[in-house]
This record gives structure tokens, C-alpha cells and sequence, in this order.
């Protein structure tokens, strides 16, 4: 039969898998378009990262390609991205973040139902709903708004995600009187972030505190969730009334259920103590 | 007709010149297009088989986990010994883009002073308002150098845009370093300290700083911070000394983004009214994954 060149591949999207290609030799030499869109698969399912926007918008946009594999298909991220509203949706809440095609566009949606591994192609998918992708997770505050800054993390993206780091300080010095009892000197140091599933976020925690008189056993440790759960913890020995002593402390929290946590300062005093500068920053420790 | 072979699966993308030609069974009329076709619509699936790197007062390309990258929305080779670029015409102490562009049918190394672009259409990162580079690097070399400089403890002035290797520095203070002006402004330690270091715009880079001071009067403040290109630091730590002499740890971070471009780090201390000494100090950064 007659042959027809085409000049250029339909898009990836419209393949449906069905088609057969030949290569023109003397005998001609076929694979499938299933075959073909296997082997283009082979390494990228997702060229796009979430980010957030403003505090209304998350935003979907092309990284290092344009390419996402949504229902088994690739699907094109336009050039401007895509974004997602925060109007409608519940505060305080966490969500996933699905990529999903309505008719011909690219669509975000946030929702509350856990993702899975699909079936045949390891794509992570909204679970049961193979015409969703997991792109993202993120975070509403009270208002609702999205919400991302150095000292709260709430909008992870599933791929090419840059560099988490978390960044806090005491803005005024912080005491603690309480004696023999873990406690918060005070919130504002709080670094608070989503989680995905087994990640490990490292804290380092710097203090320059000091004590009402010398001999006071001052214990400073990183809290995760509160109080009944503080790592790197140690103590500095008051060597003087009122003397200025800098410290750190360090603990890796790995394993962290996937959700939303905090870190923050956490003292625990024989007499009492002030800190006069904290510092307290935590990044996630990716594999590599 | 000639009789059809199916082949049960493809060759490696490298291995296609682009002469070849696919047909799609389509019934009545078969369709057909070329590798070259083909391989420009795998683009997708290798960006960037490679790695930027210094060596000799050269940047090469190398291959990485294949040795395939996108230029102007086609699949190109990065050959087996890489491509290599000097300073020839450049200047020192300048920020540059590298770029990678087909000169003919050679895989070709550029360095420009402008920015990259996120190209439409395909998401590729190229040089802005130029299709035909892609962007594999950035680089800095210092005046008076004879060529590009490797990294090193001390200094990242090489990056690469594919698959980067971890970047770590330290530095450490060669002698017991004083500040003697004790006017209760922030000064630099000792230049010899700092960590200079090239950063892109999604990096985050944590850097620490641990010392022993002391100082020449009891109940001395004695400040010590992390600045960055010179200013005063945005946050500190400090510590006193209960006694002439006394030692005291002062161990301190600071973990941020940065505008993309040259920066360095160094440490900055404060003294009020007496002579503070930084003995036993360290400086070391890395680069955040």
C-alpha cells in the first residue's frame, strides 16, 4: 500500500497505544505505539513542580520539560502553569494535590484522599482514581490561605522539589522559671512544616542563654509536636549570674509520619534561664 | 510491499541518526516518520545526560547517566571525552551562563552574561531569547586567573545545571585572630576565613561556624556572627567570660536562600570595650539538597 510521511509525531497525549510504526528497510521492522510510549516513559513521569503562588494560589509549572504522565497518557503542562485556588476549601486542613485533565486542560484539584501507586505503571494517583496524579501536597491556614515562608512549610511539591529548609528565631530573650518540666519558653520559634511519609527533617537549634546564678542546670532540646517528644537535648552548666553562654543542640528526626509538624525550643531548668538569641533550623534530608 | 519485521523493542536513542524511517499501520494508508522525528519526541525523557565540571583551567561537558541532552527540541550526543571550554575572551570576576549549542554537528560549549529563560513549549531552561543554547552551567574565575578554577574547600565558582555532585567548604582561621576595635560594630574577623561560592536561584546554602573566644576583661560581650558579602549579619550568638581569659564556645549557622549570583561568607565579631581573640575557629558550608 501507499506510504504517507508525516511531518511530525502526533502529541504524545493522543497516542493511543494501538498504533503500529515501521521501519523502512527491506523488510519493514514495526513496534507498537504502546512499546514506543513505554520507552519514552521510562524516566520521567512528572517535568513540573508545585510552588506557591500567593497566598491564594498554588501554581503547577513546566521543570526541566513540560511532560506528566496523567491516566497512562503524557499530558503537556502549559507554559504559564496552572494554578489552583484556595476559595472553597476547609482551613487547617492538609491536601493532596492532583493534576487531572477536563477535556482538553490541565486541572488542579485539592482533596483530602490519600494517593497510591497505580497499578501497572507506578505513577502515584489519587487512590481509586487513575485519571489523578499526585503532584503536591500542601497546607491551608485558618483563613484559608496557602501558606509558605522560611518558618512554615506547607506546600511540598511530589516532583523536582527544590530544597526544604525551615528558619526561626526569638525576635525578644525568652525565660523560663518553670522548674524540673520540659517547657515551651515561647511559640514564636516554632518552625512547622508538612511531612511526607518517612522523610527526615534535621534541626540544629542555637542558643545564647544564661542563668540567674551560677550552678543552674539549663537543658535546651529541639521538640517535635510539643513537649513529650524533645531530641538532641543537653545541658549547659550556669558559670556565672547572668553570664552569656552559647550553645547547640542537633537532632535529625527521621521517620516522620506524613501530616503536619512543628519543632521549637524546648527547656527544661533547675532554677530558671533566659535565652537571650535562639535560632532554630531544620532542613529535609533527601537521598541521594 | 516488502514484509514487515516488528522489533520487540528499540535501540538506545544514541544509536538512531536520524535516517531512519517509522511508518504507523494505519489501514487503508500507512504513515511515517523519521527517527529524527522520533528522537526529538523522546526529548522529553533526557534533558540533561550530563555534567558540568573544571579541570586544567577548562570547563568540560561530560556525559551522566547517558550522554544525551536537549538542544533546540532535539536529542544531541555528548561525546564520550566531552566538550571543553576556556576563558578566551572572557573577563574575570564576571558571572557567566554556560551554554551548550550545535555548531555544525558539533556539540559546542558558550559563556554569556545572559540569563537563562524557561523556553516555551518544551520547559527547557536555554538562554534567554535563544532556542538553540541550553543552559549546563554557570561559572565564575577570578582576575588573573589563567583559566577557569576548580572547586575547591574554599570556593564553588563551577555549578552545573544536570546532575550536580554535593558542594562542601570549609575554611579555618591559620592563627589565633583578634579584634581589637572594640566600638561595638560588627567587623571581619580575618579575610582569610571566608567561603566564596556561586549560587543559583533555587539554592539553599547552610553554613556554620564554630570557635573558642576570649577576652580581656570579665562579663566582655563578645559577638559573633556569619555575614554574608560584608553586611552585618541578620542573626548571631554570643557569649561572655566569667574571668580574663576565659574561653567561651561560640558555635553559630545560618541557613538561607540567595540571590543568584557570586557571594562569600565570613565571620564577623563585636566587642564593646575590649580585645576579643577567635582561636580554634572553623567555617564550613554546604550546599542544601
Amino acid at each position: 500500500m501507499a506510504d504517507t510521511a508525516l511531518t511530525a509525531l502526533p502529541a504524545a497525549s493522543a497516542l493511543a497505544g494501538t498504533e503500529v510504526l515501521y521501519a523502512g528497510q527491506t523488510d519493514d521492522a514495526k513496534v507498537t505505539a504502546a512499546v514506543l510510549r513505554d520507552y519514552f516513559r521510562a524516566k520521567q513521569p512528572g517535568q513540573c513542580e508545585l510552588t506557591w503562588s500567593s497566598s491564594t494560589l498554588l501554581k503547577l509549572s513546566p521543570f526541566n520539560g513540560n511532560l506528566l504522565t496523567i491516566n497512562s497518557l503524557l499530558q503537556i503542562v502549559p507554559d504559564a502553569g496552572i494554578t489552583l485556588l484556595v476559595t472553597g476549601l476547609a482551613g487547617s486542613t492538609n491536601f493532596y494535590i492532583y493534576a487531572y485533565m477536563s477535556g482538553g486542560t490541565m486541572t488542579l484539584e485539592a482533596s483530602t484522599t490519600a494517593y497510591a501507586v497505580q497499578a501497572g505503571t507506578g505513577v502515584m494517583i489519587r487512590s481509586g482514581d487513575a485519571t489523578r496524579t499526585l503532584v503536591g501536597f500542601a497546607r491551608t491556614n485558618s483563613t484559608p490561605n496557602w501558606f509558605d515562608q522560611a518558618s512554615v512549610r506547607w506546600v511540598r511539591s511530589w516532583f523536582n522539589e527544590k530544597p526544604i529548609y525551615l528558619s526561626n528565631i526569638y525576635t525578644t530573650p525568652r525565660a523560663n522559671s518553670t522548674i524540673n518540666t520540659w517547657v515551651e519558653p515561647n511559640t514564636e520559634i516554632r518552625c512547622q512544616f508538612l511531612a511526607w511519609a518517612g522523610e527526615t527533617f534535621n534541626f540544629r537549634l542555637y542558643a545564647s542563654l544564661f542563668g540567674s546564678a551560677i550552678g543552674n542546670n539549663i537543658f535546651t532540646g529541639v521538640g517535635l509536636d510539643g513537649l513529650s517528644n524533645v531530641g538532641g537535648s543537653h545541658i549547659i552548666y550556669a558559670i556565672g549570674s547572668s553570664i552569656y553562654q552559647a550553645t547547640k543542640t542537633e537532632y535529625p528526626w527521621a521517620g516522620l509520619t506524613e501530616g503536619f509538624h512543628y519543632a521549637t525550643l524546648a527547656s527544661y531548668v533547675s532554677v530558671d534561664a533566659t535565652y537571650g538569641l535562639a535560632n532554630l533550623y531544620g532542613n529535609l534530608l533527601k537521598n541521594y | 510491499m516488502s514484509l514487515d519485521k516488528k522489533i520487540t523493542q528499540l535501540g538506545q536513542p544514541s544509536s538512531l541518526d536520524g535516517t531512519e524511517v517509522l511508518y504507523v499501520d494505519q489501514g487503508g494508508v500507512d504513515a511515517k516518520a523519521t527517527t529524527a522525528q522520533l528522537r526529538a519526541y523522546s526529548q522529553f525523557n533526557r534533558v540533561g545526560q550530563c555534567q558540568m565540571t573544571s579541570s586544567g583551567g577548562y570547563l568540560s561537558l561530560i556525559p551522566w547517566n547517558g550522554n544525551l541532552i536537549t538542544i533546540n527540541s532535539k536529542a544531541q550526543v555528548v561525546p564520550d571525552a566531552g566538550v571543553q571550554l576556556g576563558i578566551g575572551g572572557l573577563s574575570g570576576d564576571t558571572n557567566y551562563y554556560i551554554y551548550s549549542y550545535m555548531s555544525g554537528a558539533t556539540l559546542t560549549l558558550e559563556a554569556s552574561t545572559t540569563a537563562y529563560a524557561v523556553q516555551a513549549g518544551t520547559g527547557i531552561v536555554i538562554k534567554s531569547g535563544d532556542g538553540t543554547r541550553t543552559l549546563v552551567g554557570f561559572a565564575r574565575y577570578p582576575t588573573g586567573s589563567l583559566g577557569w578554577v576548580d572547586n575547591t574547600a574554599v570556593r564553588c565558582l563551577v555549578r552545573s545545571w544536570f546532575n550536580e555532585p554535593d558542594l562542601a567548604m570549609e575554611n579555618v582561621f591559620t592563627a589565633t585572630r583578634t579584634l581589637s576595635a572594640a566600638d561595638s560594630a560588627w567587623h571581619e574577623i580575618h579575610s582569610e576565613i571566608r567561603l566564596q561560592f556561586l549560587s543559583l536561584t533555587r539554592d539553599i546554602w547552610s553554613f556554620r561556624a564554630n570557635s573558642s573566644v576570649y577576652c580581656g576583661a570579665a562579663n566582655e560581650y563578645m559577638y559573633m556572627g556569619i555575614s554574608v558579602d560584608g553586611a552585618a549579619p541578620a542573626a548571631y550568638c554570643v557569649a561572655q567570660a566569667p574571668a580574663i581569659n576565659y574561653e567561651a564556645s561560640e558555635p553559630f549557622e545560618i541557613m538561607s536562600a540567595f540571590a543568584e549570583g557570586y557571594h562569600y561568607v565570613t565571620l564577623v565579631g563585636e566587642a564593646s570595650t575590649n580585645v576579643t581573640s577567635f582561636i580554634s575557629t572553623n567555617l564550613n558550608g554546604n550546599l542544601v539538597r
